[in-house]
């Protein structure tokens, strides 16, 4: 009976950080799926959202689902800086992407993460900080559930079914869908590749920093100039087991490397856990690379 | 509704003369035929018309407005819209989506999707294709996806319409229903059209003027029944050489 509380505890627990994972992961996979670049600087976005969580509680007293919001908004504004800055040059006036500018991209990001972690050290020092909020808990059957965790978990799946929704029923997110299969058959309806690919960049990065302070509600201690290092993995993974472009995906992906992990943690050290969640990945990418559903 | 035409288009591609001082004339509400053999520059004169590709001299004008210099997507707004030779539908997108993108980013400009999708329902029932609105672009065949392609430019509101070889490839039978089909459209939906082909039934069939291109450079003009008599058109078609023509 203990033993099947603590699994079940698990499993929940794993449900609701599959949930905070499947949102910082659904930014990478935006933009994956329609602007077909991997961000490698990834972690070093969700490291910036979970500071701008922190630094909007310290000065303004901000909890993190109100600082999800104020993230988000920055995002789009940080998403059009780094298409015009990193994405711009290699896909104006493409086709597709090109092999080369998928190499320029990945090491130009790969750049830009080493640059972002080593400048919040100098910016945030190295030291560990989090955010301390604790609405309370609630009462599951034999189950102590805490408040917060719950609402991050339910604000994270509005994020995502939004945006499912967004892109399904809307104006723009027509043409972000079409640019995501066609660029040339896009702009030959009339619509503006740049700007739409602008667009949906600054979306996936309004979606990563809101995630970024969403986690912070999970690693009450946890923040840090290289916690990316952590969470761009675990990311990549999430997009590949739901499969990139898959809007869904980053949900299911999410969910079931949150119970992995979390189930995991109940018979194994943490860090095992992780490592056999990242391990995960080798089988997908070898028998299923297009996501581990259709 | 403005006439388009391309003043003396030269395209060079690495040393290779691509299109060598092409002008047409497609005046409001006609039928142009463009042929010639494969690699004769009839894509390419397309693709310059439809603002993927720039001229490397030479002007297009549609009415008194220089268009060659904007972006593709600017030109659809002008109301120049062109299908593809090998259909690109939305693969994952349902045939009235595809359709329905096309109506909301086109000329038109109808973002409500609700009222976008009723318009492309309507088109794509003038179509013929009502039974095949829901389901995935994919699962299309070739004839009904080189439908959508026109569905998808008469959805963006154009005037002038560049059709890249949609009469290829199909039988006789589908060929037929097919030029059946576009007279029927063209009664309801004005347009002037620029017809593409390697091929020259169709063509020969809608067109009141056919442009005959040959390596680059127009070697011939005039009504259909003018061109398919014209000697260097022969010549051009048959790959006679003046010495070795038969007799």
């Amino acid at each position: 009976m203990v033993a099947l509380a603590v699994i079940l505890s698990d499993l929940l627990f794993g449900i609701m950080l599959g949930c905070v994972f499947a949102v910082v992961a659904h930014g990478l996979n935006l933009i994956w799926g329609v602007v077909k670049v991997v961000n490698i600087a990834h972690g070093e976005f969700i490291m910036l959202g979970a500071y701008g969580a922190y630094f909007l509680n310290v000065f303004g007293g901000f909890n993190p689902l109100l600082s999800a919001v104020v993230d988000g908004a920055l995002g789009i504004f940080v998403g059009y800086a780094f298409y015009f800055s990193f994405l711009h040059r290699e896909l104006r006036g493409k086709e597709r992407i090109t092999l080369r500018s998928e190499m320029v991209t990945l090491v130009s990001t790969f750049g830009l993460s080493l640059f972002m972690s080593n400048l919040a050290v100098v910016a945030f020092t190295g030291d560990f900080v989090g955010i301390n909020w604790s609405p309370g808990t609630v009462a599951l059957g034999f189950l102590e559930l805490p408040l917060g965790a719950l609402y991050v978990t339910i604000l994270a799946v509005l994020i995502i079914s939004t945006s499912v929704v967004f892109l399904d029923r809307t104006y723009i997110g027509n043409a972000i869908k079409a640019y995501s299969q066609d660029i040339t058959a896009t702009q030959l309806v009339g619509a503006n590749p740049t700007k739409v690919a602008s667009l949906a960049t600054a979306l996936g990065f309004s979606i990563t920093m809101a995630g970024g302070a969403l986690l912070t509600v999970w690693i009450p201690t946890g923040i840090n100039p290289y916690m990316g290092a952590l969470y761009a993995p675990i990311s990549f993974v999430i997009v590949v087991l739901g499969g990139p472009g898959k809007m869904l995906g980053s949900l299911l992906g999410g969910l079931t490397l949150g119970v992995v992990i979390d189930v995991l943690q109940a018979f194994v050290p943490v860090s095992l856990a992780y490592a056999v969640a990242f391990l995960l990945l080798i089988p997908v990418l070898l028998f299923r690379p297009e996501g581990i559903v259709k | 509704m403005p006439t388009l035409r391309t003043e003396a288009v030269s395209k060079e591609f690495g040393g290779v003369q691509a299109l060598k001082g092409v002008t047409i004339s497609l005046p409001a509400g006609s039928t142009l035929g463009l042929i010639g053999p494969n690699g004769s520059g009839k894509t390419t004169l397309l693709n310059i018309i439809a603002g993927l590709e720039k001229p490397t001299s030479g002007a297009v004008m549609l009415g008194e407005t220089r268009i060659d210099h904007l972006p593709a997507n600017a030109i659809v707004k002008l109301g120049v819209a062109k299908t593809h030779q090998i259909p690109r539908p939305f693969a994952e997108m349902t045939t009235r989506e595809n359709v329905s993108v096309a109506v909301m980013y086109g000329r038109r400009r109808i973002k409500d999707t609700k009222r976008s999708l009723n318009e492309a329902d309507r088109l794509l029932s003038l179509l013929g294709m009502d039974a095949r609105r829901d389901l995935p672009a994919s699962s299309l065949t070739v004839q009904e996806k080189k439908r959508l392609e026109l569905a998808r430019a008469l959805a963006t509101g154009a005037d002038v319409i560049l059709l890249d070889e949609v009469f290829a490839g199909l039988s006789s039978d589908e060929l037929r229903d097919s030029i059946q089909l576009f007279r029927k459209i063209r009664g309801e939906v004005g347009f002037s059209a620029l017809i593409v082909e390697h091929v020259m039934g169709a063509v020969l069939t809608l067109a009141e003027r056919v442009v005959v291109l040959e390596e680059g450079a127009k070697i011939a003009e005039g009504t259909p029944d003018e061109v398919v008599h014209n000697e260097a058109v022969i010549r051009a078609y048959l790959g006679f050489e003046e010495n070795d023509s038969p007799g």
